[in-house]
């Protein structure tokens, strides 16, 4: 089911309505509920992979159980690796098998052998697939290291891996921030609602107005490039750049405000991104459950920066290697991870400055922004040599943009509400008179209404 | 006083949100949509070009099965993905006939007739032409009647500027929808005083002559001809009151010989429109016509 949809609306109302009937009842209903709610919002979308859901929650939760009695540390080793190789597994099979098979194939073709039986799979990528093995994986590694006390209740730690917000695109949240969370009963808040209603109403105009209105152009120039001078191709590279965001945080500002609605409090996924001021400080604003997630159970465990130069470069590539793959099964995505390592490594050795005022800070912004828009074009390219094309002829071929306008106008109002007033990532009124926030609101309502399709786009990040 | 100007001003806001946010969804940009840079009668008449000789080549032993339309019958331009063309696609390739795919979006019934003219009739020809009723009143522009000059006083009244003012106005595209769903549930006719409305409830004698002569006239050619007229899917009609209308009541009694007339409401009676404001037939409703069409081809062989 797509939050922007109107199933989606009626699901909403209807859970929300249950949900809050059953508030004076034992926690156990509210929790119950919430899980069949989610259960049946991702069984929409196709009901056979559940199981997998189900096999991930099962085998996470009693592993995490002995991970937490036994106190051998050989065996308590022994259960990690399982769950570890169970969920990397799925994954790996269902996200990763034919990559694996068609690269493995064509390296060993190139070098003269020749493969006649090899076949691939038509698998289909459950979706969400890549957000619930790193949810689960991050608990049975907390409980592990005894960060966390495994979760008593079966009820509350499935509702934690499928708790339908961010079941299918994030954001990726800790089992330390959501499951005490489920562990206590909600109470109603009027604010909460409304904050949780006015951030959905955000994520939905950034969604269905910015980010639906920005890939038809998107695509047409990544169609055929070569149908273009370099300035419409740095336009249509502009358009992806600003279709990402809004497609992508849209998804994340509804999630965080349908939890809201439902009396939760998830992390902060995305915070002004292109106002970052160098790369690192991009990924500390850049789906931030994901960057947290590499941080904590990736660059830390291999020695984070505390080690030799020679290794700290191995970490950070193998972070932004593997941050690449997470992304998607294609050379492309594991070279756009290469090349934020890459802006990584320059900005560090011109020590790009942070937190820096005036013009200063207006350079070091603009620079970031271009790098990360360069490496955009990377992510969005079917094959590496047409994202080189597709940057050669942008700067070979440089003119006057021929067109398009029209992406234009989207962008200015992005721009003109996200930074120009917009202070809070989750309160996206704060600070806001009364008048102010009614205007807003009926302007929202009425561009999300007009550029509404029956016929809803699925997200970007459905296919990670 | 203060809260009904504040109010006052939100409503205002709103509804120049809406106009706002039409005129940006609709805005395209000619040079990067190079196909805007043609007019459709432009295109249609290239269409028809490129396949003109092999359509008028004399053929015995194949059929043909010539789609003439709108975005009625293609509709892939218009808000959606729906086609007749894949449809009708199937059918001759199973049939082993010959396809002469001759609808494109954004044509009228006059870029029609002027392609059905240069036709050569065939006897194994068989023609689907589609025609939406908004198209109806227009069609005197070819018998020879200036609708401009008949209709309208010549010089420009206050009120036809007016008229043609709001014209350009998506909100008020969008209050006349609003009108019609409303007036359609209310006493089953579009919103009065709307070009669909005299279309349908009044239209001129003279012009629903034309619209016979120009019918049977195509009837004569050599060939089967199916005539489909559309109606906005967007509506349920009564289909007890469709008698309430001229313009079907014309359509159901022409009398030329063997004509194959459709009317839509008779074959599609829900609102199976690509949604509530496209008044064009969604991938159910083309299935169920394409059905209909198809057992009426079969019955005439």
């Amino acid at each position: 089911m797509l939050f922007n949809s109107i199933e989606y609306f009626y699901f909403f109302v209807v859970a929300y309505l249950f949900y809050w009937a059953l508030a004076k009842k034992q926690l156990v209903f509210q929790n119950a509920f919430l899980l069949v709610s989610s259960y049946v919002f991702y069984g929409w979308w196709d009901y056979r992979f559940l199981g997998l859901i189900f096999i991930s929650t099962v085998i996470d939760f009693f592993l995490a159980k002995q991970i937490y009695t036994i106190q051998e540390s050989q065996i308590k080793k022994l259960l990690l690796s399982l769950s570890l190789c169970v969920n990397l597994g799925l994954l790996a099979f269902f996200k990763y098998y034919n990559f694996f098979i068609d690269s493995w194939v064509e390296l060993l073709t190139s070098v003269g052998y020749e493969f006649n039986s090899i076949t691939t799979l038509e698998i289909i990528l459950p979706v969400g697939i890549s957000f619930y093995t790193f949810q689960t994986l991050s608990y049975t590694i907390d409980v592990y290291y005894g960060r966390l006390k495994p979760s008593k209740s079966f009820i509350n730690f499935a509702t934690f891996v499928s708790l339908f917000p961010q079941l299918v695109a994030g954001p990726i949240e800790r089992a330390r921030n959501l499951l005490p969370q489920l562990e206590q009963p909600r109470t109603f808040s009027k604010s909460l609602l409304l904050q949780g209603l006015y951030l959905m109403l955000w994520g939905l105009f950034k969604k269905i107005v910015i980010a639906d209105s920005l890939a038809p152009l998107t695509d047409k120039v990544f169609e055929d490039p070569s149908l273009y001078n370099g300035g419409t191709l740095l336009l249509g590279l502009l358009y992806f750049t600003f279709q990402i965001y809004c497609d992508f945080s849209g998804y994340s500002d509804i999630a965080i405000g349908t939890a809201k609605c439902f009396g939760f409090q998830f992390k902060t996924n995305f915070n002004f991104p292109y106002f970052a001021q160098n790369i690192s400080d991009f990924w500390r604003r850049w789906h931030m459950s994901l960057s947290n997630w590499f941080r904590d159970y990736i660059f830390i465990p291999l020695g984070g920066s505390k080690v030799s130069t020679i290794k700290f470069i191995r970490n950070i590539l193998v972070v932004f290697l593997v941050s690449g793959l997470w992304h998607g099964a294609n050379w492309t995505y594991v070279f756009w991870g290469l090349t934020h390592a890459l802006i990584y490594f320059i900005t560090q050795y011109i020590k790009l400055p942070i937190h820096s005022s005036g013009f200063k800070n207006i350079v070091t912004t603009c620079f970031t922004f271009i790098a990360v828009m360069i490496a955009w074009v990377f992510f969005r390219s079917p094959t590496i040599s047409f994202a080189f094309e597709y940057l050669t002829d942008l700067v070979m071929r440089f003119s006057i943009p021929q067109y398009p306008l029209k992406g234009l106008y989207y962008i200015f109002i992005l721009l003109f509400f996200d930074f120009c007033f917009r202070t809070n990532p989750q309160h996206i009124f704060k600070g806001f008179s009364s008048f102010q926030k009614q205007l807003s609101i009926i302007v929202f309502i009425a561009f999300i209404w007009v550029h509404f399709s029956s016929s809803p786009k699925n997200f970007i990040y459905f296919q990670f | 006083m203060k809260s009904i100007i504040r109010y006052g001003f939100l409503v205002f806001a709103f509804f120049l949100s809406i106009e706002g946010a039409f005129k940006l969804k609709y805005y395209h940009d000619k040079e990067f949509y190079p196909s805007n840079l043609e007019t459709p009668s432009e295109k249609y008449r290239a269409m028809w070009d490129d396949v003109s000789i092999k359509a008028n080549t004399k053929s015995e032993d194949k059929q043909r099965l010539f789609l003439i339309g709108d975005s009625f019958l293609d509709a892939e331009e218009y808000g959606g993905k729906e086609s007749y063309i894949p449809y009708f696609t199937q059918l001759t390739l199973k049939n082993d006939w010959e396809l002469y795919n001759l609808s494109l979006a954004g044509t009228s019934i006059n870029d029609h007739k002027k392609v059905m003219d240069q036709i050569e009739g065939q006897p194994n020809n068989i023609y689907v032409f589609s025609i939406k009723i908004h198209d109806v009143l227009k069609l005197t522009e070819v018998i020879g009647v200036n609708p401009v000059s008949s209709s309208m006083p010549s010089s420009k009244s206050f009120q036809s500027e007016v008229i043609t003012l709001l014209s350009k106005s998506d909100l008020v595209y969008l209050l006349k929808d609003i009108l019609h769903h409303f007036f359609m549930w209310w006493n089953h006719t579009p919103a009065p005083h709307t070009h669909l409305y005299k279309t349908l409830v009044h239209p001129s004698s003279d012009k629903l002559e034309n619209l016979s002569t120009f019918l049977c006239d195509l009837n004569n050619k050599s060939g089967t001809l199916i005539v489909l007229v559309n109606y906005p899917y967007n509506f349920k009609y009564d289909v007890n009151e469709l008698n309430n209308f001229k313009l079907y009541r014309h359509l159901s009694s022409i009398s030329c010989s063997d004509l194959l007339l459709f009317q839509s409401p008779l074959i599609i009676n829900e609102k199976e429109s690509v949604d509530w404001r496209n008044v064009h037939p969604n991938s159910i409703s083309m299935k169920k016509v394409f059905n209909f069409i198809q057992q009426e081809i079969e019955k005439n062989q």
